[in-house]
């Protein structure tokens, strides 16, 4: 390798990763002096195994609190719904119905979270203080923190933990047993957790089966089937697990390198496969699938490779068949989420993804169009039919800011006729 | 670095100071190996968190001809961010786009170099962009980087080689307009 190369690659890699947070040798240091560490003495292997859970546990939770607010409740909970069927598609045109309102610094929320229990609830990071999570209902109502962590449900009812499932004041409704390191799925009712096994990983033999299992809330694992194959760099992950509609979509992929290699849509009650899509290494690759939390509209991200060009994102009906394309721009699409029904997808498009808009995958147009320049930090979806998208916004995307960690983000409302509605607070994704 | 052989016998007997003390000068360069898997520092600090403890309740079965704790430090680490990677709980589809016009260079050289190269690393896979990372940033010798890796030092080289040669064309595809 040349020296311009060489010195052109530690200017990449310095801006791509840099120097880490100040004090971060600092705290590593002093978590691990702290009085249930220093109990894990590494000759006393019994007590390690017990602590070391207790560790893990508290690594899981940790990362829970961090990703939660970003996340995706795609796979969200409560009505039975048959999504509308898309039809051909075409690129984004309209305008957008409503302009946002501007956005407002980061508060602290103090109050307690105050809507009732069942009250569907969008689950975010506190935007100024990260490891705590707070709530809002979907109507912008109730805006609180929470006392429970934990990855939410997807009306934000229940939360999973390493070892249990919790509500909002944080009792413990049941325990789980068997999580590992790839965190189980919530069933889009809430109530069901669903998982395939085993994940990659060191020691995980080329052509190893990986089986779809489902849970009811503290009882045991039920195996719904076997769909492709694990090893050190590839498995298969969970897009959508809905009890609702008895399916779920499943996507085998390379870890190394964002690869999708297969894509199955299955019966959870008899694991039948209702139609499935291999996508061979042959020119055009598949960077991710989304789906809605029924695994009926399903889509997919493709470009040629390489160098990567036309990029398109293909939505899928029921039965599998094409039902819309979006293609043809001059940059990227990134699907982000659907809407409940199906009915409305979050598009992110253009050379640095900041042409954000809710599509209406029937028609191809844009029902709202996000403020310029922001990109998509995270999608929450409202469990109703035509519900609302729920769609953080920042001017860096679900990546890390110039501090290090993923900024705080607006967060918008979105209806399905496109009127827009900027939550009071900013959250932490 | 050469182990002190007394540190790692205090820290195999449960020496927490001892142990800090052969772990902490590794920490940053632990935390970027991390943040390239990761793309995310809170995500790589708790990786690195995680990885230390783990390192910790290790430390006893270190072999005795143990040279060097970077390695094995920085495979746990390295595990421990694949796995995170692995277990994210969003599914979002990002498409890699490059930055800027995908049809012509930008407006200042400068940048436009820095686009080429970014074209260019996307054409790598994960892997082939870590071990560029390791040696080229972290500036670890390629039979360390085997061994963080799980390959071969001769595997180190032969993915370095073919991942600059796979560089080669999008940069004077670029070079060309």
């Amino acid at each position: 390798m040349d020296d311009r190369l060489r010195q052109e690659l530690i200017a990449y890699f310095d801006h791509e990763v840099g120097q880490p947070p100040a004090g971060i040798r600092d705290r590593v240091l002093h978590k691990l002096a702290e009085p249930e560490v220093l109990d894990r003495d590494p000759r006393t292997h019994g007590r390690v195994m017990l602590l070391g859970r207790v560790a893990g546990a508290a690594a899981f939770v940790i990362a829970i609190a961090a990703f939660a607010g970003l996340l995706i409740l795609t796979r969200l909970h409560q009505t039975t719904t048959v999504p509308a069927r898309p039809h051909a598609s075409a690129p984004p045109t309209a305008e957008p119905t409503v302009a946002p309102t501007p956005a407002v610094g980061p508060t602290r929320v103090s109050a307690a979270f105050s809507a009732p229990d069942s009250v569907p609830a969008i689950v975010f990071g506190d935007p100024v203080d990260r490891t705590r999570k707070d709530a809002v209902a979907w109507d912008g109502s109730g805006l609180g923190r929470l006392a429970v962590d934990g990855a939410p449900n997807p009306a934000g009812t229940l939360f999973l933990t390493t070892t249990s499932v919790k509500d909002r004041q944080g009792r413990t409704l049941a325990s789980v047993a068997g999580i590992g390191k790839k965190p189980p799925t919530w069933s889009d009712d809430g109530r069901m957790l669903c998982r395939t096994t085993p994940d990659a990983g060191l020691g995980v033999a080329a052509g190893t089966p990986v089986s779809l299992q489902v849970s009811p809330l503290g009882g045991a694992w039920r195996t719904v089937g076997q769909y492709g194959t694990a090893d050190e760099n590839s498995g298969v992950d969970i897009a959508a697990c809905s009890t609702l509609n008895d399916r779920a979509v499943l996507v085998g992929r390379m870890y190394q390198g964002p690869s999708v290699r297969q894509l199955w849509v299955v019966q959870l009650s008899t694991g039948r496969v209702v139609w499935s899509r291999p996508f061979p290494s042959d020119g055009a690759t598949v960077f991710a699938v989304i789906a809605s939390h029924d695994g009926a509209s399903v889509a997919v991200g493709r470009a040629t490779c390489c160098p990567t060009s036309a990029f398109t994102t293909t939505v899928y009906g029921p039965g599998g068949e094409q039902v819309g394309m979006f293609a043809g721009h001059a940059g990227g699409y990134a699907g982000a989420a659907f809407s409940w029904d199906g009915s409305r997808m979050v598009l992110a498009a253009g050379a640095d993804e900041t042409e954000v808009t809710v599509i209406d995958v029937r028609t191809g147009t844009a029902v709202w169009r996000a403020p310029a320049g922001l990109k998509v930090a995270g999608v929450l979806v409202e469990p109703v039919a035509g519900g609302r998208l729920g769609i953080a916004l920042n001017g860096t995307g679900a990546f890390a800011g110039p501090d290090g960690y993923v900024p705080a983000a607006d967060l918008y409302l979105v209806d399905a006729g496109g009127r827009a509605r900027k939550v009071d607070t900013q959250i932490r994704p | 670095m050469r182990l002190e052989s007394g540190l790692v016998d205090r820290a195999r007997a449960g020496d927490l100071a001892a142990f800090e003390a052969l772990v902490s000068p590794l920490i940053e360069s632990a935390s970027q190996l991390a943040r390239a898997i990761l793309r995310d520092w809170h995500e790589a600090e708790d990786a690195v968190q995680e990885a230390t403890f783990k390192a910790w309740r290790a430390v006893a079965r270190l072999r005795d001809d143990t040279t060097s704790l970077r390695p094995w430090y920085l495979t746990i680490v390295a595990n421990e961010a694949r796995s995170r990677r692995r277990g994210r709980w969003w599914n979002v589809i990002r498409l890699a786009e490059p930055r800027g016009d995908f049809h012509g260079p930008g407006p200042e050289e400068h940048a436009s170099q820095s686009v080429d190269l970014e074209r260019a690393m996307r054409l790598l896979s994960d892997r082939e962009r870590l071990i560029l990372f390791m040696h080229y940033y972290l500036d670890l010798p390629l039979d360390e980087i085997g061994r963080v890796l799980g390959l071969s030092t001769q595997g180190v080289k032969s993915r370095m080689y073919r991942a600059t040669r796979r560089m080669r064309p999008a940069l004077r595809c670029q070079e060309g307009l």
